[in-house]
């Protein structure tokens, strides 16, 4: 019965350890990756390079990392949800662990997340504070007016020179701007013409075959303005040995001759600056500008760290909350394991239960569980196997009370009758059945014998205590009346005790057939020795009396012989009545045992009947014989039943006698009967007398029990001793014919000679 | 920010682009410039031939890009066009023009002219071809804070395009 129960726990628990054992190995994996994403988050955070580069290729990972990890949970608390609408067992304990958990792994990383992002928003607002603008600012400036004051001072320098070289021509200019070239301390010294074709030049570019030359915006602004200053070659990303910064003066050189020479010509003085000064001013731009990007993107900068930080959050907030799930089920698995075998106890279902395997206490609860849920079920099969061997005993112990002969009723203590056995009904001849839970009191013609049974109890318990008795006895005569003996008066002897639940037990025997027969027995011992004592004077009386009468016959005077004669008769008849009697008494009490042998009732009664002189069919007979041929032999002593017939017949003739005085019919009839259903032959001796009252009727088979005026009392008592011998079923009663007794009728019947063989 | 003329040509070598582009700056643009920020222009142009079973094929691209920067010490503007992406640290192949103001500078980033965007070689004579335009604000060559800043902000979202149907009277 248990295997199928105990193959399919292993296969469930097998299939849950693996689903198990898959998603610890997902949540560990996830929550590894997101762990590597954060730490190269924060990695490239350090190195700006690569973090502006990989920055949003990072965020969208970690994103999607968040997401899954987001997916995860919510699949976890819809199925939860869904467990909890459904009433599933232990999803709210389930609900409350990961709600720790998660609260646990929660507040921290908001707490965190707080500090941090106010950190970071401020931080980031105070790199960016005046002082530094101003600073950088002003740098700049410095710069700037620096580079100002150089080329102002070149320009007016140039301006100078060409004014000296107003007065020259162009084939002299060489020589002029030779020594202007030394004097200004430019590296290069250039005369344009007005169409901008080289007149003369000195330095650098006399070794140029094609010079730069001024734009046509710079000799524009330099008719207009005279001069015209530039810094050139000022490049952010300096071009290694490629052009140097340098200032370049273009100056009008004023015409002396007018109209002569309408074209103008230009003077271009190229001075070089100062390295340091140009890589200071450069260093000081290339900042400026860097803290301009950055002022200008320090929201984005604020949203980037705020974004990883958030994201950090979440990752860190998604795998604590996945985290507590994953413990929380491994926590709830063996409470829950536990909760539902003590369901299952609860239900009375003690099937084996689930075990974990686990090392710690809850595991060593479930197992300690099990061999509880174990022990209860031995117990309750032990019990099980009491209470049916209980009832077995119980069952046997009602058979054997209902098949007792004795009466038993259980009565409480106020008399009221709890239980009663078929055996009492019997005996008391009163529906206990229907009584019981009432008073035993209230039954009709019992009332007496109740209060004498309360009475008893009431006494033996005072008694008890003192002589430590543990029951009474008592006989009762129930049903006894005022006058003499009654038909159905009862003795039933009751012994009572009292029962461990203080209720009381009263067991009780009919021994009206004991007291019968004890009587009977102790008139046979009393017949006996008064026939033993009386029978011994007996034979010297009669011989004296007959001795004296032979002496003195013819001796004595005629009177006086008639008068010996009269009374010596009457000595010895009266002597041979006393030896009748004598023997009658030892033949009651001295009846040998009957030899049972096959016996033909049919042949004994006519047999019997030769004695009277009437012969069976004879019509005027006042003996009737009405014989069955069809009776088989019955077991019978020969000798004894023909004493039983013979001693029958006597009491119907004088019963018969005595009414036919009276003028009635006086017809006796022996009969005998084949009875099929019983399988007994019985015989029967009716009378037309006058009946016998009722409380002779009911102990007329007790020895000097008679209604004959010289009857001894004993015919009955010894056919009634004898159809004991021979296990005959004896019945005396009144004849009734339209209410009036019209005689007697006694009645045996006996058993087959085979019977006990059938 | 739209484009104003478009037109092509096509000559012995090649096709050739002409552009006039309506371009205005917000104000926030106009402000990183003037703080020293560089800002990035691209123009892009496609020759595409049609298909009509397929997605049209592309038969050559170009790509100009442009970095405008202010630069504080000589208050100029500097102009570097280049085929390739420039970015901020080196200005690698590039044409580099100076001028004194913005609106000078953002003249020469208007007008695109005479723009070779395709050999003469490739273009059959039976197809069916067209020319996709488009020129925008560059922010993936900006710092990358401020991409970060700007996104979601609509002044820094400039970009406009225009297509041209070749057909043997507009580009004569």
């Amino acid at each position: 019965m248990t295997a199928p129960v105990a193959g399919a726990a292993p296969g469930r628990v097998y299939q849950s350890r693996a689903v198990r054992w898959a998603l610890v190995i997902g949540a560990a994996a996830m929550v590894a990756l997101g762990l590597v994403l954060l730490f190269l988050l924060t990695q490239a955070t350090d190195n700006r390079e690569l973090y502006e580069r990989n920055y949003e290729r990072l965020f969208v990972l970690n994103v999607v990392v968040a997401t899954l990890l987001g997916a995860v949970i919510l699949w976890m608390a819809i199925r939860l949800g869904l467990r909890l609408r459904r009433g599933k067992f232990g999803s709210r304990l389930l609900v409350k662990l990961a709600a720790i958990f998660a609260l646990v792994g929660f507040v921290p990383g908001v707490l965190i997340y707080v500090v941090s992002y106010q950190f970071v928003s401020r931080s980031i607002e105070s790199w960016f504070d005046v002082k530094v603008e101003g600073a950088l600012f002003a740098g700049l400036n410095l710069g700037r007016a620096t580079l100002d004051a150089l080329s102002n001072d070149l320009a007016s320098k140039t301006r100078s020179a060409a004014n000296q070289l107003s007065g020259g021509t162009d084939a002299g200019a060489a020589l002029s701007l030779e020594r202007l070239s030394e004097q200004l301390d430019a590296s290069d010294v250039v005369l344009w013409s007005a169409s901008g074709t080289l007149i003369a030049s000195a330095g650098k570019s006399r070794f140029q075959i094609n010079p730069e030359r001024p734009t046509a915006q710079q000799l524009r602004t330099a008719r207009s303005q005279g001069v015209v200053a530039t810094v050139e070659g000022l490049e952010e990303h300096p071009v290694a040995g490629g052009t140097s910064a340098r200032i370049n003066a273009l100056a009008v050189v004023p015409t002396s001759r007018i109209g002569l020479l309408a074209e103008p010509r230009f003077l271009q003085v190229t001075q070089a600056l100062p390295p340091t000064l140009v890589a200071n001013a450069i260093a000081v731009q290339e900042a400026n500008r860097e803290y301009q990007e950055r002022a200008l993107g320090r929201e984005g900068l604020r949203r980037m760290y705020i974004g990883t930080l958030t994201l950090s959050l979440f990752l860190a907030v998604f795998a604590a909350v996945l985290l507590a799930v994953v413990l929380g089920n491994q926590l709830a698995r063996p409470l829950l394991l536990l909760a539902d075998g003590v369901r299952q106890v609860a239900a009375g279902d003690f099937t084996p239960k689930a075990v974990l395997q686990g090392k710690d206490e809850l595991g060593g609860l479930t197992r300690s569980f099990a061999d509880m849920t174990q022990q209860l079920a031995d117990a309750r099969g032990a019990v099980e196997n009491t209470m049916v061997q209980l009832d077995d005993a119980r069952t046997n112990l009602q058979t054997i009370l209902d098949n007792l002969t004795a009466g038993v009723i259980v009565l409480d203590a106020q008399g009221v009758v709890l239980s009663s056995n078929p055996g009492a009904t019997r005996i008391l001849r009163a529906p206990l059945a229907a009584f019981e839970g009432r008073a035993l009191a209230l039954i009709p013609g019992l009332g007496e014998f109740a209060n004498s049974v309360l009475a008893q109890f009431e006494s033996f318990q005072g008694e008890r205590l003192q002589h430590g008795l543990d029951h009474w006895q008592q006989s009762f005569e129930l049903h006894a009346s005022a006058q003499g003996m009654p038909q159905d008066a009862i003795t039933v002897v009751a012994r009572g005790a009292l029962l461990p639940d203080s209720t009381r037990l009263l067991v009780f025997d009919d021994i009206s057939e004991i007291v019968s027969a004890q009587r009977a027995q102790a008139w046979g011992e009393v017949a006996r020795r008064l026939a033993h004592e009386i029978k011994n004077p007996l034979t010297p009386i009669q011989l004296s009396a007959e001795r004296l009468e032979m002496k003195l016959a013819g001796k004595l005077a005629p009177p006086e012989n008639t008068l010996l004669a009269k009374s010596v008769k009457t000595i010895v008849d009266q002597v041979d009545a006393m030896k009748r009697l004598v023997d009658e008494f030892r033949d009651y009490a001295r009846l040998p045992a009957a030899d049972l042998k096959a016996l033909d009732l049919n042949d004994l009664v006519v047999d019997v009947l030769h004695l009277y002189g009437t012969e069976v069919g004879d019509e005027n007979s006042r003996i009737q014989a009405q014989l069955d041929p069809a009776c088989p032999p019955v077991r019978g002593d020969a000798q004894q039943l023909r004493q039983v017939i013979h001693n029958l017949l006597q009491n119907a003739l004088d019963a018969s006698e005595s009414s036919h005085r009276e003028g009635a019919e006086g017809r006796v009839v022996v009969r005998t009967q084949w009875v099929e259903g019983t399988r007994r032959v019985r015989l029967t001796i009716l009378d037309s007398g006058s009946g016998f009252p009722d409380h002779i009727l009911k102990r007329a088979f007790e020895p000097y029990v008679t209604t004959k005026a010289r009857g001894t009392g004993l015919g009955l008592a010894v056919v009634k001793k004898i159809a004991d011998e021979h296990g005959a079923r004896i019945d005396i009663s009144n004849r009734v014919s339209e209410g009036s007794v019209v005689g007697a009728q006694v009645s045996l019947s006996f058993a087959l000679h085979t019977a006990p063989a059938a | 920010m739209d484009i104003a003329q478009l037109r092509a040509s096509r000559a012995e070598d090649g096709l050739f682009l002409t552009a006039q582009i309506r371009l205005e700056l917000p104000s926030i643009v106009e402000d990183a410039l003037q703080k020293g920020v560089a800002v990035f222009f691209v123009a892009e142009a496609e020759l595409l031939r049609d298909r009509w079973y397929w997605y049209d094929s592309k038969v050559s691209a170009a790509t100009r890009h442009m970095r405008l920067a202010y630069q504080p010490l000589t208050r100029r503007w500097r102009l570097n066009v280049s085929p390739e992406p420039i970015g901020n640290v080196g200005l690698g192949v590039s044409i580099s023009q100076n001028f004194d103001s913005l609106e000078d500078a953002l003249q020469a980033v208007q007008r695109i002219s005479n723009w070779k965007i395709a050999d003469a070689a490739p273009l059959a004579a039976d197809a069916r071809y067209y020319v996709e335009f488009r020129f925008r604000l560059d922010v993936s060559q900006l710092p990358r804070p401020f991409q970060i800043g700007v996104v979601g902000q609509p002044e820094w979202n400039l970009a406009a395009s225009r297509s041209l149907r070749l057909t043997p009277e507009n580009t004569q």
